[in-house]
């Protein structure tokens, strides 16, 4: 059962991530109309980061507030676990460039390996840690 | 690190939820500290022993 804490983070998160399909076609759109460079371009490409950057945020929030310490010991640990992943991921593709690799990835599967694997994680902790009926 | 949280909470006739609301924490957190299978921090080792009215030494044991 999700604590009150918990609950508010993942309304709040889920409001702030719908925002991004609103940002990522907005500034898909102007990117088509004004094909910007330099500044522009780096301003831009901020944009769509901006909902997760600020989930990120609630995140640290939820740490700070969760009183439930294996709770927040579970969601650390969640975390590692996708930034391990995603980070492997990043290095695996960078060495395949390295070692001569001419395809193409999709832009964001670094993003998409960091969120299975913290799905994955937290399906597989709820699995070894099921709790059985209350005595 | 072992604990007799499972027996003190037995002897108290309260159940893994009743625990949980007087710690503030979920039943899962119980069951993980009962199971062995999560050490709480001082704080919260604290807060159980004090709830069973035992020392801390009473109701956890280091494995070594």
């Amino acid at each position: 059962m999700l604590s009150r804490v918990a609950k508010k983070f993942r309304k709040t998160s889920l409001t702030v991530l719908a925002s991004y399909f609103v940002l990522f076609p907005a500034a898909d759109y102007l990117a088509q109309r004004i094909h910007p460079a330099g500044m522009e371009l780096w301003l831009l490409a901020g944009v769509p980061l901006l909902p997760l950057l600020i989930v990120f945020v609630l995140m640290g929030y939820y740490l700070r507030d969760e009183k439930d310490e294996y709770k927040r010991d579970l969601m650390v640990r969640c975390l590692l676990w996708g930034t391990g992943a995603g980070v492997l991921a990043n290095l695996f593709f960078g060495y395949m460039r390295i070692f001569g690799w001419k395809g193409q990835i999709f832009p964001f599967t670094e993003f998409f390996v960091f969120m299975l694997a913290m799905l994955a994680a937290k399906f597989s902790y709820r699995a070894a840690d099921r709790v059985p009926k209350d005595e | 690190m072992n604990n007799r949280l499972r027996v003190l909470r037995a002897e108290s006739g309260w159940s893994q939820a009743d625990l949980a609301d007087k710690l503030e924490v979920s039943r899962q957190s119980v069951n993980a500290i009962e199971t062995g299978k999560y050490d709480p921090s001082l704080p919260l080792a604290f807060k159980i022993a004090k709830l069973f009215g035992k020392q801390i030494e009473e109701v956890f044991q280091d494995e070594g």
